[in-house]
Order: structure tokens, then sequence, then C-alpha cells
């Protein structure tokens, strides 16, 4: 199974909030709001949104 | 039927909502700041000094009464730098701005206590819930009115006719309070004047919040005021327990006054650009999956702040300058939303520019909390704008459109005088 774009091993990547600059680090996760080190962007709940400007998924693009 | 909306047309402002009688009365300068901040472009991103020095004009804030040095940051990468690392350049200058008027809020605090305080409203100003619940329950329904005011006529001045009354009304209406106390509510909650009346305008709208925390206590509404009575907050060691009162009645103060400022200022400043640049305004009427991309650049061409204050909390490095803990930083937004590194010609206002981050709403944890119903209302009320007010022009009998309000805060148009056909 080819399974390298959002496999594990896949390298982790990040994602820039386009209204306020956070960065979402896949790797750091966002464990003050219950996102585990390690979750990949994919993966994030449906209702998470940016820590300091309340952005939903669609407000960020890969930095 | 009662109004949605505060007709402001009719009802004594005060001073309100005229950017150069605002400034006035803080005691600022009310020029241009654009043509002073020109020649900054081309020197060092970071330099020591304050930025009305810088631009050879009369201070409008007072950095000395925090006793350090005074520096400006001026490029996009430093300015970046600056907000997204709030443990080195926090808020607490916000102690001597803003608390002695509104007590501790989002805007003076940092770090934790900070986070937790903005958890409890961040669902509220989500973008999907600004374009779901304020524009559904409020936005709407205040445009409408507006609109149908407006097109009772064929010419107006959109500044007092549209943009002061709608963020005030949708903002007042999304927390509870009726349209008829709105106009007194936000003239007492006015950060300028005496100790004395800043202290009888804080009394006033502490007794009205009191009554509607009371109210939506005992019987809760589909409506903020009764989010904040009831809302949980996080302790430091991970508790909940509920806002106390005076907690909730400083966080209504802040949006509320925040509320209404802002988008007021942004909206009349895009009208007044898109009434200059009219090739664009055609763009925009005709192509309304530009209406994103065409406020993001207004906004980045001409926020209503050119500059924010920060406290340095420690000493550090800023693009090779060092800062002192203790000293104050003023963070430019003006020549950071216009830096030639970042942006081509970014003196011109283009509409088609690719829509790319800048700092007019800030930026890192501060970020405004309200920005994305702040553009979802400036979206709503440009719509209509072009669906009902036909042939939008300025208006001759009165003198060109001109921004004022403070050099580095609050600046928007005095007048905006149009006409138009009224369609529908």
């Amino acid at each position: 199974m080819n399974d390298t774009a959002s496999g594990s091993d896949a390298a982790f990547k990040d994602y820039a909030c386009l209204y306020c600059g956070y960065i979402y680090e896949e790797e750091a996760g966002d464990p003050d709001n219950g996102i585990a080190p390690g979750t990949r962007w994919e993966d994030l709940p449906e209702d998470w949104c940016c820590p300091h400007c309340s952005a939903e998924k669609d407000g960020f693009e890969l930095a | 039927m009662t109004s949605a909306t505060v007709d402001l047309s009719v009802k004594d402002r005060g001073t309100l909502f005229n950017p150069d009688d605002e400034a006035k009365a803080a005691g600022w300068g009310t020029l241009d700041p654009y043509p002073l901040l020109e020649k900054l472009h081309d020197g060092p991103p970071v330099v020591k000094g304050a930025l009305e020095d810088l631009m050879g004009i009369p201070r409008q804030y007072n950095p000395g009464m925090w006793g350090g040095e005074v520096y400006s940051i001026l490029s996009f990468e430093a300015v970046n730098k600056a907000f997204m690392d709030g443990e080195t350049f926090s808020n607490r200058v916000y102690e001597r701005l803003s608390k002695p008027a509104l007590g501790d809020t989002l805007l003076n605090l940092d770090g934790g206590e900070h986070k937790r305080l903005r958890n409890v409203s961040k669902p509220w100003f989500k973008p999907s819930f600004t374009d779901g619940w304020w524009t559904e329950m409020w936005t709407v329904a205040a445009v409408k009115e507006i609109f149908d005011r407006l097109t009772e006529k064929d010419q107006a001045d959109l500044n007092l006719e549209l943009c002061a009354p709608l963020p005030m009304s949708v903002v007042s209406a999304g927390f509870g309070i009726p349209a008829s106390e709105a106009l007194e509510f936000r003239k007492a909650l006015l950060l300028h004047g005496s100790p004395e009346e800043m202290a009888k305008g804080h009394a006033f709208a502490a007794e009205m919040l009191t009554r509607l925390m009371e109210e939506r206590r005992a019987n809760p509404k589909d409506d903020l005021i009764s989010r904040f009575v009831h809302a949980d907050i996080e302790n430091e060691d991970g508790s909940t327990r509920k806002l106390t009162n005076d907690e909730a009645m400083r966080y209504c103060f802040l949006i509320i006054h925040a509320g209404g400022g802002t988008t007021w200022r942004q909206l009349g400043i895009t009208i007044m650009a898109l009434l200059n640049h009219p090739e664009q305004m055609e763009m925009l009427r005709k192509d309304r999956s530009l209406m994103r991309q065409a406020i993001q650049e207004v906004t980045r061409w001409y926020p209503t702040d050119t500059a924010f204050l920060r406290y340095v909390e420690k000493d550090t490095v800023l693009e090779g300058v060092e800062l002192k803990a203790g000293s104050i930083a003023y963070l430019c937004l003006g020549t950071a939303n216009r830096d030639r590194k970042q942006w081509d010609k970014p003196d011109e206002l283009d509409i088609m520019r690719p829509a790319k981050r800048h700092f007019a709403f800030g930026a890192g944890a501060h970020a405004c909390l309200g920005q994305h119903l702040s553009r979802q209302e400036m979206e709503v009320a440009l719509g209509a704008m072009f669906d009902r007010l036909g042939d939008l022009r300025w208006d001759p009998d009165y003198p060109p459109a001109a921004l004022g309000g403070g050099t580095l805060i609050g600046r928007g148009p005095v007048a905006l005088n149009v006409r138009y056909t009224p369609i529908g």
C-alpha cells in the first residue's frame, strides 16, 4: 500500500493562519487545546480553530 | 415595528462617529500618516525613538510614562516577529491605555490569563459562527433596515447613515442591548474625557449591563450577554468556574466598544477607496467573489490604526537592534503593510492582488477577536450597497471626502456624501 502522502512516516508539515500568523506544527500539535503532538492536519477535529484568532482550517495554508 | 438599528441622522451622537472630533477630544493630531511614513521605508527596520518623532509630529502617545527607552518597529518581518513573540513584546502597555476605563480585559492581560479569558468567547467569533449566527440573526436585518432608509432618498452621508450605525447596531443587538439604548451605551463607554466624566459614563454602562445580565441569568435568550453570564472559564489548575459578574461585564464593555469602532472606520475607508477607484469598484460590483480579497487589500492599504504599542518584557535583539527590558515599542502597521519587500507598488490600491496576510487586525495572541465578524459585516454591507444604490457617486455639492482621525489611531472618513439611484 502506497501511503506516503499522509502516512505516519511522512515528514511533518506546518500550516500558517492567513489572518494572524499562527503556525500549526503537526509535530508539536496544539496540546493546550487537546491536540496531541504528531496530529496530522487532516486529522484535526472539524471544530478545531486557530488558538489565536479563531480562524478555521480553511483559513490556513501550507507554510 | 421595533427598530433594529440606530438612526444617527436623527439622534444626537455628540462627538461620536466623526474621527476628527474623536481624535481632538483625545488630544491627538490628525495628519495623514502616510506621507510622513514614506521616508522610513528606506531606513532600518527597527529604530530607536518614538514613531511620532520619526514622523515629525507631536506625540500622540506618551511612551515616557513607562520610564524606559522607546523604539519603532517598521518592517513587515520585524513587526511580525514582535506580534508573534508575546512573551517579549507584551500588552502590559494597556494597563495605562485601557485599564483605567475598561478594567482588566483581553487588551491588557497576557500569557495564560489572557488565553483562558479569550477561550471563553472564541467559539462566538469563529468565521463559521460569524457567517452563520451573527450574519443571519443580526447583520442581514440591520443592513436591510439601513438600506430601506437609504433608498427612501437619493443622497446620503454613508459615514453616519451606514458605516457608523451598522456595527454598533449589530454588536449591540448580538449582545442583547436594545437599539433604543445602544447609542447612549456607546457614548458612556467613550475612553476620553475627564476622570469624572469617564467614571460617570462607566457607572451608567455598568448599570445598564447589570440589569441585562440579571434578566438573562433568569431568562436566557439567544444573545451574547446570556452566553457570557452562563459561560465557564478555565482556572489555572484546569478546573472551571463561571465568569464573575465583573469579568462578564468587562468582557462586554471591551467587545461592544471595540466592535463599534473599528468596523465603522474600516468600512468607511473601504467605501471611500472604492469610490475613488471607480474601475475597481465596478470590478467588485460585477464579481462578488472578489469581495474577500478586496477587503483584505483595503485593510492592508489603509488600516484604521497606524501603530500599536507593546511593552518590552526582557532584553532582546530584533533585526540586529538591542531592545532593553522596560522599553516601549511602536509596532508600525502603516509601514509594515506597505513594506516594499512584501508587496509590489504597495502604495497603490489593487483589489486584484492575491490575498496575503498583513497587520490591520494585529497578529499573534492579541489578534483582533472580532476580525472575522468585521470582515463579514463589511461584505454584507458592500453587497447591499451594490445591489441597492445604483449609479453610486460622490455628491458634487460637498467637498471631496477626506480621511481624518488620529494620526496613529482611529483613522476614517469624516463624511461620505454620495448620490445614487435607489433600487428596491
